[in-house]
Parts: C-alpha cells; structure tokens; sequence
C-alpha cells in the first residue's frame, strides 16, 4: 500500500515525450502562425475599407474637396493579395483591388481616379486600424508598415 | 490531480487568446463599418425627404405646405455625438441656392473615414429659412408665392445663395 501512495502524481515517460514534442512543434510554427495571421488581418482589413469606401460613394458621398460621382451601381468584385518584393526590410505586399463601375465612371479619368483614390485610402486607413489600434493622423495615407510586412493598394476597374 | 490541466491545452488556450485579441480590431473596424454605412443612409433620406417636401412646395403652388415631425426629422439624433464613436451628421444642413440643392456633411474621423460631404438636388433657387413659430412648427416647409419658406432652427438649417 505505502509503494503504490508514492506512485501518484508521476506521469509516464511517453507523457513527457510527447508533450516536449508538442512543445517544439508549437514554438517551431509560431513565427507562421503570427505572420500568417498578420496578412489574414491585413487582407480583412483591406477588404473591409474597400467596402466602406464603395459604400458611401455609391450612395453618393464624396470625401471633402473631391469629385461627385454620377449614381450608379459600384461593387468590390475582389481584392487579391500579391506579393511584390520588399520595401525597407520588410516584406511588400499589394492589394489588387477589382471594382465594378458603370462606364461612365470607369471610363472616365476624373471619376475614376476620385472613386480609386478612395478605395485604396480607405483599404489602408482600415489596416492601418487594424494594426495600430487606432486611426491615422494622416488624412491620405499610400503605404502601411508592420511589423513583418509593407501594405499598399490599387485599383482596377473590371 | 484535481483542477489541472495538461500544457497542450495551455499551449493552445494561449495562441487561441492570441489569435482572437489580435482580430479585436477588426471586429471594432466592422462594427463601425456597419454604423457608418448605416447612418451615412439615414442621413441621405433626410437630405432626399426635405428635398421631396420643398420641390412638392414650389411644385404645388402658392399656399401648399408641409409639415415634417420630429419623428421623421430628428435633428438632434441626426447630430448626436455622445452616443457614437463618430460625429454624427454636421449640423446645420446647408440648402444650397445657387446649386440648387442640399448639402449633407457627415463626420467620420473618429471611425477612420474623414468628412464625407453628399448633395441631394432641389428644384427651386429660392429657399429661404425662418425661424419656428406656434403656427408653422419645425419643421413646416411653405410656399407663400414668393419663396419657399423652411421653417428651422438656424442651427438645423442653413440657407445659402
């Protein structure tokens, strides 16, 4: 009886195995997981201040000293995710925003460029949220730096 | 062996933990992506429903009026700030002479999106604001055969020439 009281609280040695080799396996994965996670976020964040941009235009609103848009129907069709190089140390990423427009907007260069410019500030000031927890100080913003990755847009009418 | 738990699931827990705080900001993006837009709507139908009583006002002559609620135009939910994250519609809402038509401004700076302006056109170029009075509430719009009268608080609306 005494000998079995003083086997408890022990594990097996396949136990401690197997957690070490969970252990490794998880420290070894986790620099992927954190950059993985951080362009899932960059890209819900691009796509979500695509959204909004293209929301308020196409009700009609224009941000201040911009171009009225004629009404018409404007959509994201898709938002892509290229890689492009690297910027500064870090790694560049595009987002290829694909907008549908009437052709009297996507054919014409003033509404067009106003409804781009936009979107793509818009994509950035989103991600620029989402990894800093709080909006820029700048009203136009081309480019946003992480920690691991450089974000900037354009747009594209399909 | 009672109350613990195995470091897998610790391990795990943890990076869990890591991935949701790290979506918190996305979530608060969403959230006031959804408001905005919502709100950014709203505002409009205010712009098109003054725009639809002054243009029935010039359209029907001398002597037609009509009258809008606080329940249909609520200025001070329109301009409320306390309750929002941004700063609801500017107050007040400019009826554009010249241009001929209604100036809504929202802003949005404090949700990422700076001041988004939108026009809703009118017919008539001669809107004129008087104050509210027992006979012609705010917010009564009026055609006395001359101009049409709105009849708002000045700090609701604004005419311009």
């Amino acid at each position: 009886m005494k000998i079995l009281k003083n086997c408890s609280g022990q594990v097996s040695i396949e136990f401690i195995i197997l957690i070490g080799a969970i252990v490794v396996m998880v420290v070894a994965v986790f620099p992927y997981i954190t950059r993985a996670n951080e362009l899932s976020k960059a890209h819900a964040a691009a796509r979500d201040g695509a959204t909004f941009a293209v929301g308020m235009r196409g009700m009609g609103y224009k941000p201040l000293n911009d171009k009225e848009l004629p009404p018409g129907v404007v959509k994201i069709t898709k938002v892509e995710m290229v890689k492009v190089g690297n910027y500064n140390g870090l790694v560049w990423y595009r987002f290829n925003i694909s907008v549908y427009a009437p052709d009297y907007i996507a054919d014409n260069s003033t509404y067009g460029q106003s409804l781009c410019g936009t979107i793509i500030n818009q994509a950035l000031q989103y991600i620029y949220y989402a990894f800093n927890g709080r909006w820029s100080d700048n009203s136009i913003l081309s480019r946003v730096n992480t920690s691991h990755y450089s974000f900037t847009a354009t747009c594209t009418f399909e | 062996m009672r109350a613990q738990i195995s470091i897998e699931v610790a391990l795990m827990m943890g990076m869990a933990i890591l991935v949701i705080v790290s979506f918190v900001n996305i979530h608060f993006e969403r959230f006031n992506m959804a408001r905005e837009l919502g709100e950014a709507g709203e505002a409009k139908m205010i712009g098109t429903l003054i725009a639809g009583a002054i243009n029935n006002a010039y359209a029907n002559g001398e002597g037609f009026q009509v009258y809008l609620s606080p329940e249909q135009v609520n200025f001070t939910r329109l301009g409320e700030v306390e309750k929002m994250y941004g700063l609801g519609v500017e107050l007040p809402i400019t009826i554009n002479n010249t241009a001929r038509e209604i100036v809504i401004k929202r802003n949005t700076t404090k949700t990422g999106g700076g001041i988004w302006s939108v026009e809703v056109p009118i017919i008539p170029n001669n809107v004129v604001r008087r104050d509210p009075t027992a006979e012609y509430p705010e917010l009564t719009v009026r055609n006395n055969g001359t101009n049409i009268l709105i009849y708002a608080d000045a700090a609701h609306i604004t005419t311009v020439s």
